[in-house]
């Protein structure tokens, strides 16, 4: 198991946003998580990078308890996100942010590397170097987010919400680029309230409702099954 | 609740710490103890220990302090305490250190307040408390025209300073064109303003600096543009200090003439030895080498270095009251009727003094002093001209 | 009004003024720079500032310089200088790193209201200045002369001397260097990182409280920087120092954009022009009193400063 997270409690104040969830991803995998607004999937992809403190159960990446650890450790263990709502710096050009991408690593002739592999996966990121991130459409933004977070060379990748307000067109794009990077080697946790996406991409997926995982299977039962589909699928 | 209750105690510690060192500056350890005979008077130093211009304050309570030790020395059944009350020169910290020493019936008699802005403060408490003073440096004329019966005066004040600087500009110095700064305080502006008068048409510019100003720019291009060929500064060493330096850093050559305030080697260690040379202080003060017995001896012997400015004045101020106690004058009232009429020799001049406590006309003596090398040295005896 | 007094000497004015700007710059370069980070106002920055002064005292006193030395030769003014610099760069930084040890991070950690941090920063403020009031008896420090003041050139009525052009070159130096760290380097992008987005800073792996560490650390050599032009031009401390000028140099910091660097650089040099012309005009006394109309009329028509960008959105 890459990752995995044991009955894993996180509140905001007294409110608990997560109660008790339990989940793990192998090496290699997509795997999905959908589920409605407010049901946690933001919430467990920050407790997952550090950024949100659990209160009760464990995280693990490689077979190694990493609940206790600071945010910033996490990244150079293996763990990158690309966050929600495109959390670019906006006063910075696209080179910069993806600097930024590589900040914890010294390896430069592996970073000029996988610059260059981003560059390749998104030909308009090269194409705008020196823009400014916050001058650039959402599209453009949810690139570099995503670019951004391979800077880190990660052993597993969170996406949180990527097609949130894209176009259909550049939605497809998105999740095609996805399953490259999968292609590529790398695991990827996805969150998505696209679940028709989400769930045609991915191996494996979880359905998060209020704060508790409900159900899950590979993405083609969840396709599949009737509840899903009602709640999540529009389909009556 | 219970967390913001937590937050805020987090900021005990440093709002405890901050109340601390307040606190420590105004702890006076008011001791009352009940009366027992005449053998525990007290009297008080009060002036500027600590602060920019203590150097002066320093002077005096050392003045004060050889004349209570040789006094003890003398009288070893019967010693004086000698109080301290450190104002820091600042006139706002006056009012409750005055209060303090009216409250101490123990005290009979106060050397001091130093500086002519803090007496303004301080003089009319010690007044309600019938507490007799007799400074030995504030020079401001105005504080022995406020009806203040306990107040006396050691040295002769800015109406015969001011027209002594004033002549001393216009007969040694030469100058054509003065320019005259004051630094808003009791003390230097009142003696400044002497000195225009005593100018008149010479005056060729004037200006203001705060007490505690350290960058001088704007009063240094104004000396600059009027052209003036000589300066006269009203005010303490502490802001002297850096503006001269300031003043020679643009160029500025005319000849700097200033006051007993600045008649101190804080003036030199502020302006640099180079910045410094060649300026002129006045000040109604005698050398140390000039008082008379085994003053200057003394004062050399116990503190190691020479007497400072109001050095000998401060002793005589204080033996003034030493003769009361020694007198049996262990009362307020008794002090003062025993201070009013005091009428004898002390190490600077003959001690008597008039209806206003000031000391008789021609007792006066102004001195003017340069600096040479980074030491202040005597010059000449200016005669007082009023 | 005295016009003819502000023309007559203008060339003059705008040089002192200018040097006196640089250094209110200097300082004003760590009130932005906290400010950026953390949107707190450290106002333990002007003794930051004060304990510079006397670190490049102390520095001078360690290797025999004294106040009343004679000037020394032109190789030993250049080590006496960097001494000095070292001196107040060292002093100042460890001070400011005192402060967010000691002050503020205990704060952060429990998550304390602004408010709290507001009054801490005052209180860690006045208890320093007090401190080291009581510690040198709130006595005035003479500086040892480095160098003879004389002027370099004169250009119409200007005359520039080799103090006010040191001062004004060194702090623009600083300045820049400052500005290339911040806006070039890898650890100058991590600071501007956490200054954007602190949390997606964390996400790339950037530690927060290390990067705050190094804020302090910038703004207190800066000060020290400063600490050590002032000791040059004024030639005098005390204890109580810090307050006015902190004062000044936040007015600047927020004249020219407080969290914008180079609003920082323009505020101060503005300040130190806006105070010499004024007193020229109004009079000495009214020096403060035209510097902080300035600022309020400033603040009325750009409500951010005159540059008025944030650290994390000011752009190389």
């Amino acid at each position: 198991m890459l990752l995995e997270l044991q009955d894993l409690v996180v509140s905001y104040g007294r409110i608990e946003a997560l109660h008790g969830i339990s989940l793990g991803i192998e090496q290699g995998e997509i795997v999905a998580l959908i589920g409605a607004n407010g049901a946690g999937k933001t919430t467990t992809m920050r407790a997952i990078s550090g950024l949100r403190a659990a209160h009760r159960g464990k995280i693990f990446l490689e077979g190694r308890d990493i609940t206790r650890m600071r945010a910033d450790r996490r990244v150079v263990q293996g763990i990158s996100q690309a966050p929600e709502g495109r959390g670019i710096f906006p006063g910075m050009t696209v080179m910069e942010n993806l600097d930024l991408g590589c900040y914890t690593r010294r390896d430069a002739a592996m970073i000029a590397e996988d610059r260059e592999r981003v560059f390749t996966l998104f030909p308009r990121l090269a194409e705008r170097r020196k823009q400014l991130g916050g001058t650039m459409s959402g599209g453009e933004q949810q690139m570099l987010t995503i670019g951004r977070a391979l800077m880190a060379r990660p052993k597993i990748l969170l996406l949180d919400e990527p097609s949130m307000g894209l176009a259909p067109m550049l939605i497809q794009q998105i999740f095609a680029i996805i399953k490259e990077i999968n292609g590529q080697g790398t695991t990827v946790l996805l969150v998505e309230q696209n679940a028709q996406q989400a769930l045609s991409l991915a191996h494996r997926a979880y359905v998060l409702e209020t704060g508790s995982i409900v159900r899950s299977g590979t993405g083609e039962e969840l396709l599949a099954d009737p509840a899903v589909q009602e709640a999540y699928l529009g389909v009556a | 609740m219970n967390s913001r209750i937590k937050r805020s105690l987090a900021v005990l510690p440093v709002a405890l710490l901050v109340a601390g060192a307040m606190g420590a500056c105004s702890n006076n350890g008011n001791g009352t103890t009940t009366a027992s005979g005449k053998c525990d008077s007290k009297i008080a130093f009060f002036g500027a220990l600590t602060g920019p211009n203590a150097n002066l304050g320093i002077n005096i309570y050392n003045g004060a302090k050889l004349a209570v030790d040789q006094y003890n020395a003398k009288n070893s059944n019967c010693k004086v305490t000698l109080v301290q009350k450190d104002s820091q020169g600042d006139e706002k910290q006056a009012p409750a250190l005055a209060q303090n020493l009216v409250q101490d019936p123990k005290v009979v008699g106060v050397v001091g307040p130093a500086f002519s802005g803090e007496s303004e403060a301080a003089d009319g408490i010690l007044e309600q408390g019938n507490l007799p003073l007799i400074t030995a440096s504030a020079t401001n004329p105005t504080l022995a025209q406020k009806g203040w019966k306990v107040f006396h005066r050691m040295l002769g004040n800015d109406a015969s300073q001011g027209p002594a600087a004033a002549s001393y500009i216009k007969d040694t110095v030469k100058a054509k064109k003065v320019f005259v700064i004051d630094d808003t305080t009791a003390y230097g502006k009142g003696l400044a303003d002497q000195v225009k008068k005593s100018l008149g048409g010479m005056v060729g510019g004037t200006d203001t600096v705060q007490p505690k100003q350290t960058d001088f720019q704007a009063t240094v291009a104004k000396v600059k543009a009027s052209k003036a060929d000589a300066i006269f500064y009203g005010g303490y060493y502490a802001e002297a200090g850096p503006f001269v330096k300031q003043l020679r850093a643009a160029n500025v050559n005319a000849k700097f003439v200033s006051d007993d305030g600045v008649k101190d080697p804080g003036f030199v260690a502020g302006a640099g030895k180079a910045s410094a040379e060649g300026s002129v202080v006045t000040c109604p003060c005698i050398p140390g080498d000039e008082a008379k017995g085994t003053f200057f001896a003394d004062y050399k012997k116990k503190f190691g270095k020479e007497p400072g400015t109001y050095g000998p004045e401060a002793f005589d101020s204080a033996n003034v009251f030493l003769d009361g106690i020694k007198a049996g004058k262990t009362s307020r009232a008794a002090m003062l009727s025993f201070v009013n009429s005091y009428d004898k020799d002390g190490v600077t001049k003959h001690i008597k003094f008039d209806k206003n406590g000031e000391i008789a006309k021609s007792e006066i003596v102004i001195w003017s002093y340069q600096i040479k090398g980074g030491e202040i040295v005597k010059d000449t005896e200016i005669k007082a001209t009023s | 009004m005295n016009f003819e007094f502000l023309f007559a000497n203008i060339g003059d004015l705008t040089v002192t003024g200018l040097s006196q700007g640089a250094i209110y710059a200097l300082i004003a370069l760590g009130y932005t720079l906290v400010y950026g980070l953390l949107k707190l106002i450290n106002f333990a920055h002007s003794e930051v500032f004060m304990m510079g002064t006397f670190g490049a005292l102390f520095a001078w006193q360690l290797v025999g310089l004294h106040e009343n030395n004679p000037i020394p030769s032109v190789p030993m003014m250049i080590v006496y200088l960097l001494v000095g610099l070292v001196g107040a760069a060292v002093w100042s930084g460890v001070t400011a790193l005192a402060v967010e040890f000691v002050a503020y991070r205990p704060l952060r950690r429990r998550n304390a209201p602004r408010l709290v941090f507001l009054i801490t920063a005052i209180g860690a403020s006045l208890a320093i200045s007090e401190a080291v009031g009581i510690a040198t008896g709130r006595q005035q420090f003479g500086m040892p002369d480095l160098f003879k003041t004389t002027t370099l050139v004169t250009i119409g009525d200007a005359h520039i001397t080799n103090l006010d052009l040191g001062v004004i070159v060194a702090a623009i130096v600083m300045m820049v260097v400052l500005d290339q760290f911040i806006n070039r380097t890898r650890l100058g992008r991590g600071i501007r990182a956490v200054a954007q987005d602190s949390d997606t800073a964390a996400l790339m792996g950037i530690n927060k409280n290390r990067v705050i560490v190094l804020t302090f650390v910038l703004g207190g050599v800066m000060a020290g920087a400063a600490a050590l032009l002032y000791n040059l031009k004024i030639g005098v401390t005390r204890a109580d120092i810090g307050f006015l000028l902190g004062i000044k140099a936040f007015t600047a910091a927020v004249l020219g954009g407080i969290g914008n660097l180079r609003g920082a650089l323009l505020g101060g040099l503005a300040l130190g022009l806006v105070e010499n012309y004024g007193s020229a005009l109004f009079g000495t006394s009214w020096r403060d009193v035209v510097a902080f109309a300035v600022l309020v009329i400033i603040l009325m028509f750009r409500p951010t400063g005159l540059l008025g960008e944030s650290l994390g959105k000011a752009r190389a």
